[in-house]
């Protein structure tokens, strides 16, 4: 399980924590010493079971040819796993495809809430309560539900959204959406987008009544538009948020829109919607190449990471904290 | 005069705004509800209402999956990993605000770092290792590797993280035992934290898609969400049907919702999002 | 930042240090089969001790075929199993055929015994997932015995190398269902204005996009159609393999003719777009005026057809010019994986029943698959009756002499192969992608892959 926290990150180990009692008896030392270690024993030994075990496990198959049937072993097979990963048709557009959902994201969970949470400033209190209750309701929905409701919306010449696209002239009529390489991924990432539009909103909306008006007034007095005001003080108030979502989408946008290509594409059409992580779970269970998930796995991974640190940095750099 | 003209209209356009995005949000939810009570003959019509509300499309739906088997599924598990997932994050924060020791650190990167490790990267070993227990359709199965989060780890560390030491360092003068001091001292100030993590853990495991979609053996055993992808997979004409079960999986979710929204979004914003 | 280095540094170290100790991943499960195979003539049933057998089939997932499916394993269960002790489970795999129940289940160690298997991908489960052959596990005598009454071609649609892998089991050609209202309304007759070519399909489509506004066809260039687009290549006398079965030879001259013929009904709007779904749906809706399909979905477009109150006639697939037309097979064959000689003792005697005259005339009275034994259809016995009121299903016998296999695609990869193949289909077929160009990559990773 992944997850990422909206509090603004502090400082990850305090190191002004208050020390153990300082008076022990000799005999307890030890017992003391242990007792730490004893209250962390159950999640660090399930965390490094479930999640680093098999990570090594999976770096090690990345070398190796193997189909999971019991009663066969991984054959080891240096590099080349890597060297068919890259020439495997699906392998371009998969990673495209992941840049695609990523980048595509930000408007959803960045851009667009934030205008609306900045447009929407001062609205009172009451209404504010009704409207959050309603934007929240796509984040609880579960991603198969989703992914059936906007199939009926989209099915072809009689889904409710499918025929007003077509009535606007957008798509031809009775067009298939998810068979279609352009239109496929645009309505996965615009189901994503759906999840994730109106949660942000509230984010951005709780984080500008956060700050402190006297930034207002004082930008005011130095003679400060609206548009400076929000460039000169919104901005940077609200920094912290924006780097976390933005950080939320580059590393788990793909990651979202994987029950969506199960349900309605299964990748397809020739691969043109499918992302890494999809393709990733074809490469292990449908072609049973272990090996090639793994290296993808591997691959990927070291690129995330590199990303996440970059991120992390940049963080660091623009996201101000009003302390 | 003229200023209030203004404030007026910019409160139109502000209304206006936030009632389209309301719209969007909601209206395929709606949708989905409506087009549920609809009979075969009208399923296609564009109506916002059903004008002959009927309860086939459910009786039939009902008929074919186990549906109701399936909540209970659902529950069980969910329950089971968000109660698994309080405690040993409790343990967890509370080792980590209550002591400084050696591997400190690298207990808290290894927690981190979890971000960075995709379900994809450690899918096959998993699977292998429940197979090789024997636990392909057994509940257990969908369980097991998530009976500990990291995530669930650091936004419990986190809040404790605000624990007054000064309670923590009264009950170590009282002599109370470490386990005590937990119990009496800081779970009763933290009620209300864990229980609204507890919820978003609740709501994150219902969701769970991909693992249970590996290890599930047939509808008895599924979760709901797995049992309305194979519903799905078989009966793709029937519309009306499709949507009453899809209606039926959100049921318990949405009444978590109507009940307990405030502290549903709060949590939500307070921990983010999976 | 030191400190979150430092962290990360520790993390690295521990991971690799598991690294060391720890590179042996395979769950090693207890090795079954191994070079000494089962035997079934070795096998010993007992009725007081029934042997539990498990059967994977997907018609099983398709809420209107499944009863029948169900209702010979039950009957098995009920006359022969009884008799002999032998249990057979019905498991239901994936609607789709591509089988991934199935292998996830021998994945997780589960007991898969008999798999109701379609024929591109045969080749890579037997090499991966144990398949055994034939010849290798069943009595001689008595195999030849039983399927002495089974058509030759059909016969023959399972063997790789010389054995078989697997037997013919639901089993279906192309056949072209057409809705005679429509070709009324847009002023053509049914019988005799039925597309005999790809070039009278093409008028007869316009015709009926202009009269009526509907689509001609459905046709989808889909991986579930694969079967259908083997034998349009095969009907213009295109190949997919060479000879020896090493080399892929489907981009050619002769499929890019075929091809064209078929985008252009693409291209104009005249084919119904979407998934095979999506398409069937459209001709259900009487919104398409023919659908080449496979003779299993009859039973269920004629109910869709009285419901609604048109009239449904059928014709034959469409030829290129005057060459002959090549019919294919879809539908699966019986694969069996045994562990024990008891199993594969128990896995013949379902075979048996499963292959039998009595099972055959369930399957294509409840489902509309075509029966292997030809003499059955002329049986008052068994099939007499229904083809008497399905005309339909003798014009489709006649077809069973002319089959042309589908494709087998060799080797352990059959899986990706399968995928690029079909894709390159559809990026063909529904894009403004170059045909033989398209075809020609695909087939260039394909032989890349044959090797390997």
């Amino acid at each position: 399980m992944k997850a990422i926290t909206l509090q603004p990150p502090k400082t990850a180990v305090s190191p002004s924590l208050p020390r153990a009692s300082a008076q022990p008896r000799q005999g307890m030392r030890l017992g003391r010493k242990l007792k730490p270690y004893l209250f962390l024993l159950p999640a660090l030994a399930l965390i490094l079971f479930w999640v680093y075990k098999p990570l090594v496990q999976t770096l090690s198959l990345a070398l190796c040819r193997w189909t999971m049937v019991p009663g066969t072993e991984p054959q080891f097979v240096g590099l080349s796993n890597f060297a068919r990963l890259l020439t495997n048709k699906d392998f371009l557009p998969a990673v495209l495809n992941t840049l695609f959902y990523t980048v595509g994201m930000l408007p959803f969970a960045v851009i667009i809430p934030l205008l609306l949470a900045v447009a929407t400033q001062n609205v009172n209190e009451k209404a504010r309560r009704v409207y959050r209750a309603l934007y929240f309701i796509p984040m609880i929905m579960a991603p198969v539900a989703t992914s059936t409701i906007f199939q009926w919306l989209c099915a072809p010449g009689t889904g409710l959204l499918n025929r007003l696209l077509s009535a606007l002239g957008v798509v031809e009529a009775g067009a298939s959406f998810f068979t279609d390489p352009q239109l496929c991924r645009v309505i996965i990432l615009l189901i994503s987008g759906w999840k994730m539009l109106g949660f942000s909103t509230i984010l951005f909306s709780a984080a500008l009544t956060g700050v402190n008006t006297q930034y207002y007034e004082a930008a005011r007095l130095d003679g400060a538009g609206a548009f400076r005001q929000f460039w000169d003080v919104t901005l940077p108030m609200i920094s912290p948020t924006i780097m976390l979502l933005v950080m939320m989408s580059v590393l788990f946008s793909s990651q979202w829109t994987f029950a969506y290509i199960d349900v309605l594409s299964q990748g397809g059409p020739y691969g043109m919607s499918t992302n890494i992580y999809y393709l990733m779970y074809k490469f292990a269970f449908n072609d049973m190449n272990v090996g090639l998930c793994a290296a993808a796995a591997t691959m990927f991974m070291v690129f995330f990471g590199i990303l996440a640190l970059l991120l992390q940095r940049a963080n660091r750099k623009l996201a101000f904290y009003d302390n | 005069m003229i200023q209030s003209k203004k404030h007026v209209w910019s409160s139109v356009v502000k209304h206006g705004l936030l009632i389209l995005l309301a719209f969007v949000a909601v209206f395929p939810l709606y949708w989905l509800v409506i087009s549920s009570f609809k009979d075969a003959g009208e399923i296609y019509s564009a109506s916002l209402i059903p004008m002959r509300p009927t309860l086939e499309n459910y009786v039939y739906a009902l008929q074919e999956i186990p549906l109701f088997r399936m909540l209970g599924n659902s529950v069980v598990v969910s329950l089971s990993v968000m109660a698994c997932q309080l405690v040993t994050s409790v343990l967890t924060a509370y080792a980590l605000i209550r002591w400084d020791f050696p591997g400190k650190k690298v207990v808290y990167g290894l927690l981190t770092l979890t971000w960075l490790v995709p379900f994809q990267a450690i899918m096959v070993p998993n699977y292998v290792q429940v197979n090789a227990w024997g636990l392909k359709g057994n509940p257990l199965a969908i369980i097991l590797p998530y009976l500990a989060s990291a995530f669930a780890c650091i936004s419990m560390y986190q809040s404790f993280n605000s624990f007054p030491r000064a309670l923590l360092d009264a009950a170590r003068l009282e002599g109370r035992s470490e386990l005590r001091t937990l119990f009496c001292i800081v779970l009763p100030n933290m009620k209300s934290t864990i229980a609204s993590l507890g919820i978003l853990l609740f709501i994150n495991s219902w969701n769970e898609y991909m693992w249970p979609m590996l290890v599930v053996n047939g509808q008895e055993s599924a979760p709901i969400q797995i049992g309305l992808k194979s519903f799905l997979g078989s009966d793709t004409n029937s519309w009306g049907s499709l949507m009453a079960a899809t209606t039926i999986s959100c049921i318990p979710i949405l009444v978590l919702y109507l009940f307990m929204q405030k502290r549903i979004v709060n949590s939500f914003m307070k921990w983010g999002i999976k | 930042m030191k400190k979150r280095m430092a962290a990360l540094l520790g993390a690295l170290t521990l991971g690799l240090g598991l690294l060391a100790g720890c590179t042996n991943t395979a769950g090693a499960g207890a090795s079954a089969g191994g070079s000494g195979l089962p035997n079934a003539a070795n096998g010993t049933l007992d009725p007081n001790d029934p042997i539990t057998i498990t059967f994977y089939s997907y018609n099983l997932s398709n809420p209107s075929q499944a009863e029948t499916m169900q209702a010979i394993i039950d009957g098995f269960n009920e006359t022969v199993g009884k008799e002999k002790g032998i249990i057979v489970e019905g498991v239901a795999d994936e609607v789709t055929g591509n089988l991934t129940k199935t292998k996830a289940d021998i994945q997780a160690g589960n007991q898969v015994n008999i798999i109701q298997h379609t024929f591109p991908t045969l080749d890579s489960s037997r090499l991966n997932l144990g398949i055994q052959a034939y010849e290798d596990i069943f009595p001689a005598d008595e195999m030849e015995e039983h399927f002495a009454g089974i058509d030759g071609g059909a016969r023959q649609l399972g063997v790789i190398d010389g054995k078989t892998y697997g037997i013919a089991f639901t089993f279906s050609t192309p056949v072209m269902y057409i809705n005679a209202d429509l070709f009324r309304e847009a002023g053509l007759d049914p019988e005799t204005d039925a597309p005999k070519t790809w070039d009278e399909m093409l008028t007869v489509c316009r015709t009926i996009k202009e009269a009526t506004g509907k689509y001609g066809l459905c046709l989808p260039a889909t991986a579930t159609n694969s079967w259908i687009t083997e034998s349009l290549i095969f009907s213009n006398s295109g190949t997919m393999l060479s000879e020896d079965r090493t080399e892929a030879t489907f981009a050619s001259e002769e499929t890019v003719e075929a091809f064209t013929a078929w985008k252009q009904l693409y291209a104009e709007g005249l084919c119904a777009p979407g998934t095979e779904t999506e398409a069937a749906q459209q001709f259900f809706t009487e919104n398409a005026a023919m659908y080449l399909s496979s003779t299993a979905v009859q039973s269920s477009i004629q109910q869709a057809a009285d419901a609604a109150g048109w009239e449904l006639t059928g014709a034959a697939e469409p030829a290129f010019g005057d060459k002959e037309t090549a019919p294919t097979n879809s539908g699966s064959c019986l694969a069996v994986r045994a562990s024990s000689d008891d199993e594969a003792a128990a896995c013949w005697e379902f075979i048996q029943y499963a292959t039998s005259a009595e099972s055959y005339t369930m399957i294509t009275t409840g489902i509309g698959y075509l029966p292997l034994r030809s003499d059955i259809v002329d049986d008052p016995a068994y099939l007499k009756d229904y083809a008497d009121a399905n005309p339909l299903l003798r014009v489709n016998m006649t077809q069973l002499e002319k089959i042309h296999p589908s494709t087998i695609w060799p080797g352990n990869e059959a899986n990706e192969i399968n995928t690029i193949f079909c894709d390159a289909v559809t990026k063909a077929i529904t894009t403004d992608a170059d045909i033989l160009e398209t075809l020609q990559e695909a087939q260039d990773q394909i032989n890349a892959l044959i090797g390997q």
